[in-house]
């Protein structure tokens, strides 16, 4: 008979390279950005000293690092606002059943399958006073408006968002829809018989059936705002002043730009640890909604 | 019932299978004929010498002719890769190819911003000893070599083009103001203070926070102020003209997020009645038919009480460190920047020469002459960039947005940017 644990070399053996692979291209690099955060490393002023922990204390004293992360929260907590509104909305209807629905299913996705980038620098034309083809179909309706929407900080961060919302706000809907499709229709059937509504059915059956799928969407959803950086990088380069500016656009900025190695390391480790709580956190909730 | 669904099925598999079949075929046809290009390409000259540039122009057929010139005087290949169109986004592409000792670019192209950037850093190879050796370097205007090009003794990049920071009118613009120009202070406020209408404004800018820089530095010389000092009052009396014309409508704020391209448009399609814009853009306008003494043309500065002076910058070729065609692009460098490379370029592509020994002299380039009067009646001046350009500059730009946008009131912008100065300038 032979002993399984005794080949459990062989294993080993085949998942190496993948494990080297891995290693190099993963841990690796963030290790030596962990250790990067704690150096003072600015390549443009040939600086390159051990710097303790003043990478991290002086983000808490930089302004545009403290207006970026106002921003990133703003933009992460509306736009998954949003997302999860209009998401389950969306999907509502896209479960209905009339003519032209699988039309409208495929075209939905069309906005989410453009490159940010390109999606960013149409946005800046959209958003434009004298070309954009929002301020456009405002004048339909109020011939006199006049807003210039990237220029103030508010309608800046709106448009910003918007623009968010519009790309990637049908994928999220056509993730729930899959979800809903789950909902055997005898259990809405059954509960009209007891005299449920429209409303009642949402609120007792769909909802409940479909919160974890759509809790589960929030995680990827979330994390992928937080990284979220090309849509403003073509649309706003963070401006007005830094009032658009996401976490990480400022970290590619300085890494890239500036060259200040040291102190994006120790700004990409902070949202590291932003997305590992937050993850955390959401997968510590599911657990318990579902117990 | 069925049997019609797979009919249709059959009919739908035959259809796809055809056209995918009929473009392969095509597709066949196509590489057929690209074969037998590539073998009239054989025919080409197969110089053993390569190199490969990385340029703001590579886009540009009239660079591309210059290049293929370049190749037959040179006994050369010259491999061109082009720049990102966003000044950021270039800026960022060099960094990182520079600090990973990349060696698959040869010679960057780099303007000021970028040559202060790398030349402390010793990605950059030296010249003086040969593209820029003591002879060539006396055709240069001396105190932008020292302040741009170079470190101590080591000259780091060999300019090509001169770029001048001009006024520029729209001359139906004048007429309707009934104005025969802007020179004095009286004009120049009489043509902003003109009802243009809707939708025209008598001042255009750039003031995307990392274009912003050269404007503002130029409307402090205008004025008379210094940009070193923060307190004068001229300095602020310039920054206050740039708030009044937004308050007054003279331009629009939404030029905010507009950067060279944009302004450029929109004064090309009569929105602006005066820019300043670098020399280098007459070829825009030139193309898009409204360049002329009639249309869109240079203007003396206005006497706003300071001195006639303008910014200057170059656009330079700079010699990867970790190069591995060193000589090769040594010899490129050299010709680029000689008597008679420069005027070769500066013909063929409607451009300024670096050299300060060709200008003046008989040049076959459109609005060269106007240039040079407008160069004669003003004092160059080279722009104030610190080593670390990029994050100086879009601080600048920041602050300026701040205070346009009243975030910030004249003494807290005036004292930030005091600060940023001291920090990084003086």
């Amino acid at each position: 008979m032979i002993n399984k644990k005794s080949l459990q070399w062989i294993a080993w053996v085949l998942i190496l390279p993948v494990l080297l692979l891995r290693g190099f291209t993963t841990i690796y690099p963030i290790f030596k950005t962990v250790v990067n955060s704690f150096y003072d490393i600015r390549i443009l002023s040939g600086v390159h000293e051990f710097a303790g922990i003043s990478n991290y204390l002086n983000i808490f004293k930089d302004q545009k690092v403290l207006t970026t992360l106002e921003f990133t929260g703003i933009f992460v907590v509306v736009s998954m606002l949003f997302h999860v509104v209009l998401g389950v909305a969306l999907a509502l209807i896209l479960n209905m059943k009339f003519r032209g629905r699988r039309f409208l299913r495929t075209i939905v996705l069309i906005p989410w399958a453009m490159p940010a980038v390109v999606i960013g620098m149409a946005g800046k034309w959209a958003f434009n006073n004298d070309y954009g083809l929002i301020n456009d179909l405002i004048r339909r309706f109020v011939p006199s408006f006049e807003l210039s929407w990237l220029i103030d900080t508010s309608t800046a961060r709106a448009a910003v968002i918007a623009l968010d919302l519009w790309k990637d706000l049908p994928f999220f809907a056509i993730l729930v829809l899959s979800g809903l499709q789950f909902i055997s229709s005898d259990i809405y059937e059954a509960a009209k018989v007891d005299g449920a509504n429209g409303i009642k059915s949402f609120l007792y059956i769909t909802l409940p059936l479909i919160t974890r799928n759509v809790l589960t969407l929030c995680i990827p959803f979330t994390l992928w705002r937080l990284t979220g950086f090309d849509l403003v990088y073509s649309m706003t380069s963070g401006g007005p002043g830094e009032d658009t500016s996401l976490i990480a656009y400022r970290i590619t900025m300085e890494a890239f730009t500036n060259l200040n190695v040291g102190y994006a390391a120790a700004l990409a480790v902070l949202l590291f640890l932003v997305m590992a709580v937050f993850s955390w956190f959401n997968m510590r909730f599911m657990s318990r909604f579902e117990d | 019932m069925k049997k019609r669904g797979e009919s249709h099925r059959k009919i739908f598999w035959t259809a796809t299978i055809g056209i995918a079949l009929a473009v392969v075929g095509f597709g066949g046809c196509g590489r057929k004929e690209n074969t037998l290009k590539t073998a009239e390409d054989a025919v080409e000259p197969v110089w053993e010498d390569e190199i490969t540039v990385m340029h703001v122009d590579a886009g540009d057929a009239r660079f591309v002719a210059y290049v293929e010139e370049l190749q037959e005087r040179l006994q050369m290949k010259i491999n061109l890769l082009p720049y990102p169109a966003n000044a950021d986004s270039r800026h960022a592409k060099v960094s990182s190819l520079l600090a990973a000792g990349d060696s698959s670019v040869d010679i960057f192209a780099v303007n000021d911003e970028m040559i202060n950037a790398f030349k402390n850093e010793g990605y950059l190879e030296p010249l003086q000893d040969d593209v820029m050796n003591e002879e060539t370097a006396w055709a240069f205007q001396q105190e932008y070599l020292r302040t741009t090009t170079m470190v101590g003794d080591q000259i780091y990049s060999a300019p090509y083009m001169l770029d001048v920071l001009a006024l520029w009118i729209n001359e139906e613009y004048l007429k309707e103001a009934g104005l025969t120009g802007i020179e004095t202070e009286e004009q120049f406020r009489s043509f902003l203070a003109y009802d243009w209408g809707e939708g025209r404004y008598a001042y255009g800018g750039s003031w995307e926070k990392t274009y912003v820089f050269n404007e503002l530095g130029e409307l402090i010389n205008l004025f008379g102020g210094d940009y070193f000092d923060w307190d004068n009052e001229k300095t602020r009396e310039a920054v206050l003209f740039l708030k009044e014309c937004i308050d007054r409508g003279y331009t629009p704020k939404d030029q905010m997020i507009d950067q060279y391209e944009q302004m450029n448009q929109k004064f090309i399609d009569g929105k602006y009645g005066m820019v300043f814009m670098y020399s280098g853009s007459f070829k825009k306008y030139m193309d898009a038919g409204v360049y002329g003494k009639d249309k869109i043309h240079v203007t003396p500065l206005p006497d706003l009480g300071g001195n006639h002076v303008t910014y200057i910058g170059t656009w330079q070729y700079a010699l990867n460190k970790a190069s591995k065609h060193k000589e090769t692009a040594k010899r490129f460098m050299s010709y680029a920047v000689s008597r008679e490379g420069s005027r070769l370029y500066a013909e063929m592509l409607n451009s300024f020469p670096a050299r300060a020994d060709l200008l003046g002299e008989d040049l076959d380039i459109t609005g060269y002459a106007e240039i040079c009067d407008f160069l004669n009646s003003v004092e160059m001046q080279v722009r104030p960039i610190p080593a670390n350009s990029m994050e100086y500059i879009e601080t600048v730009g920041e602050l300026f947005q701040k205070y346009m946008l009243e975030e910030l009131d004249l003494d807290s912008y005036c004292d930030q940017m005091q600060e940023l100065v001291d920090e990084n300038i003086k």
